[in-house]
């Protein structure tokens, strides 16, 4: 996997995690909607970071998909926490493969944030993991 | 980092989606296969002698070995946390087993571990959890270095795993009732 393509793949991983975000957001009041708040602005600042990436290295960022599908019904807070748990945990991949491919300050940057994303999942509910996926349990 | 604390009202959703095979978007799909290559490409960095300079994978390994010891040294005194801490133990044992491509050895039972192994346990649980907590940031920011200078795309990508279930170990312990 090139460095352009693991960044690319970050950069549609995060759409999504920026869609999922918006959705779940909607559903959580007090201290949980703050947190998704948050974490939505996290993940818009990591889509725009590796998209700066690919363009500084002459590729153009994806688009984001005109639309996502949902693994579940989002109608509860509880289903809101799982599917923010979800999406971070899905991402944790996408930044390994993308420590993977690139080096230096891309490559800790790309650690740093996989470890960032498991963080908030297991923050939104789901169980630490040794390796985390986002795999549906 | 976001690590913020973790109210209860956040720690009730007891599993993560449990419905068919979900997808949010193609870009996410795949980390399942990620995993698979990463837990059965066994790192070619662990030799059998002693080598002039240990590679990073190497120090890894000791620190997880390390880590074992504090939570085998915590639960021997404080047997009530077990329940807790014991899960997040054994993933330092998968941490290893990736590392080194051995099965995963899961070493002397907690309660065999004396007293003496780690030196810095508490009887003192809220103590001892935080103890756990600063040693799993600590090795979080370590495998992070680790993964910068790693000899392989491949190790570089099983370190930021482990540095992303140690990172994730830190809400966890925050959670344990002390």
């Amino acid at each position: 996997m090139t460095p352009s393509e693991a960044l690319a793949a970050v950069v549609s991983g995060e759409d999504a995690a920026i869609f999922g975000y918006s959705v779940a957001g909607a559903h959580l009041a007090d201290g949980g909607r703050r947190r998704a708040l948050t974490g939505l602005d996290a993940h818009r600042a990591n889509r725009d970071r590796a998209a700066a990436d690919l363009v500084a290295a002459s590729a153009t960022p994806p688009p984001p998909a005109p639309a996502y599908e949902l693994p579940a019904d989002v109608d509860s807070a509880a289903a809101a926490r799982a599917l923010m748990a979800l999406v971070d945990n899905r991402l944790v991949g996408l930044y390994a493969d993308a420590a993977a491919a690139t080096t230096d300050a891309d490559r800790r940057w790309a650690a740093r944030t996989g470890a960032e994303c498991a963080m908030r999942a297991v923050i939104w509910g789901a169980p630490p993991q040794a390796f985390p996926t986002g795999s549906v349990q | 980092m976001t690590d913020p604390g973790v109210p209860a009202s956040v720690r009730d959703t007891p599993r993560i989606v449990t419905r068919r095979q979900g997808l949010i978007g193609a870009a996410l799909l795949g980390t399942a296969a990620v995993i698979g290559a990463c837990s059965s490409s066994p790192t070619p960095d662990s030799p059998t002698g002693a080598a002039p300079s240990p590679s990073p994978a190497d120090v890894v390994v000791a620190d997880e070995r390390a880590l074992i010891a504090l939570y085998d040294e915590t639960i021997a005194t404080l047997p009530s946390l077990r329940t807790a801490l014991q899960p997040l133990r054994d993933q330092h044992v998968e941490h290893i087993a990736a590392l080194t491509g051995a099965a995963p050895d899961p070493g002397p039972a907690a309660s065999s571990a004396g007293p003496s192994a780690a030196g810095s346990s508490t009887a003192d649980p809220k103590a001892a959890v935080q103890a756990l907590i600063a040693a799993e940031r600590a090795a979080m920011r370590q495998r992070i270095d680790a993964c910068v200078v790693a000899p392989s795309p491949e190790v570089a990508r099983t370190l930021a795993f482990i540095a992303a279930s140690e990172g994730s170990h830190i809400p966890a312990l925050k959670d344990v009732p002390v």
